[in-house]
């Protein structure tokens, strides 16, 4: 199914690739080439079929742990993302020894459940918090 | 036996100790030896990094945790190289060596953070020796009792003794000495933040993403701890500082 390009502002200064792998339609980085680990942004979206957003978030609990080192849940609300009902979710886990956040937007549009993911250095996400806000809010779901 | 040593190093409070003075040069216990810890004379090379954090940290947190049943206390030195983590597992307690961007993890999954509901409560002053009651005594009754009506639900946690606390501190050394704190009630109808105020402490129902980002705030800042780098360069600063979390259990 073709699906339209992302509609996204990144934070100033970051560097964009659309489609830049198979499954991912976004991924935003920022700056610092030679970082131990770059903060980044990355939208996806996925056929859901039959599933609607709480029977795909409920798949996606159970896969985290699965796919991701360390991952603890740490927090789980329903938000509104571009005025329709979504999931946030906030979580640390580990990549490559170092503890990192999870912040992931989930909404569903039609039949696709689309997912932005920011995924921050742990010591960093709080002060990268508020960007990662304005990002969701400026972000403009097919 | 009050050391185990495999992939995880789990021992007592006393045989915590016999290590650090083993780390500072004095002779190793049968204990550590026969566990493996200490071989020919030499600490196991994987604990020395934190080890040397627990010796010479350029920040120390203390978190005490509060249930119902026990207190608990979970300590962490830090280090930019390395920090060390002793984690209370039954009897004895965990030691970790671990970089200190993930004591924030530890410190959240000693809270006991999770999803959890979010209360919408106005804020509400109550004497702060209730607080502490709950903290040093596992007391409910002062501030189930202090607590105004709109809080009824919420309190039902406590009074049904399905609570935690958790009083977390972080401080640091050197020229920019500082600290900072953190109390959490956590109950399941939501967590609370204490904020204390002279003799009263303000609480007010928050989220287990501003918790978190509290916990990670907890820790000294690089400028902050470039004091206390310096401080520790010849010497050791055990012990100067200490910090405390309470949470209350759903």
């Amino acid at each position: 199914m073709p699906v339209a390009d992302v509609v996204l502002d990144l934070p100033p200064g970051w560097s964009r690739a659309d489609r830049p792998a198979p499954g991912v339609l976004l991924l935003g980085l920022e700056p610092g080439a030679g970082q131990p680990f770059r903060a980044n942004l990355v939208v996806t979206a996925d056929d859901l079929g039959p599933l609607d957003l709480r029977g795909w978030q409920l798949q996606t609990d159970a896969a985290l742990p699965r796919a991701l080192e360390g991952y603890a849940l740490l927090d789980l609300e329903h938000v509104q993302v571009d005025g329709r009902p979504g999931v946030r979710r906030l979580a640390s886990h580990v990549v490559r020894g170092r503890a990192v956040v999870l912040e992931q937007w989930a909404v569903v549009s039609g039949p696709l459940g689309w997912t932005l993911s920011a995924t921050v250095p742990a010591l960093a996400w709080p002060s990268a918090e508020t960007g990662l806000a304005d990002v969701v809010a400026g972000w403009h779901v097919p | 036996m009050t050391v185990r040593f495999g992939d995880t190093l789990l021992l007592s409070a006393q045989a915590f100790e016999d290590l650090v003075s083993c780390a500072e040069g004095r002779p190793a216990t049968d204990e550590l030896r026969e566990a493996g810890v200490v071989r020919d004379g030499v600490v196991d090379p994987r604990l020395v990094p934190g080890l040397r954090a627990v010796l010479a940290p350029v920040a120390v947190v203390r978190a005490q945790v509060r249930t119902p049943a026990r207190s608990e206390v979970v300590q962490a030195w830090l280090r930019p190289e390395a920090s060390a983590v002793l984690l209370p597992r039954d009897a004895l307690a965990e030691l970790l060596v671990l970089g200190a961007d993930l004591v924030p993890a530890v410190l959240a999954q000693a809270v006991g953070l999770r999803p959890r509901p979010r209360p919408e409560l106005a804020p509400c002053r109550v004497p702060l020796a209730v607080v502490d009651a709950l903290l040093d005594d596992a007391d409910t009754a002062g501030l189930v009792a202090a607590l105004p009506s709109t809080w009824a639900g919420w309190a039902a946690g406590l009074s049904a003794d399905r609570w935690r606390a958790v009083a977390a501190v972080a401080a640091w050394p050197g020229e920019d000495a500082g600290s900072r704190a953190l109390a959490v009630l956590v109950g399941p109808r939501g967590l609370v933040r204490v904020h204390p105020d002279g003799d009263d402490a303000e609480l007010r129902a928050t989220t287990s993403t501003a918790v978190f980002r509290d916990l990670v705030r907890l820790l000294p800042t690089d400028p902050e701890v470039e004091g206390a780098v310096a401080s520790t360069a010849s010497g050791g600063a055990r012990g100067q500082a200490a910090a405390a979390v309470v949470v209350a259990e759903g």
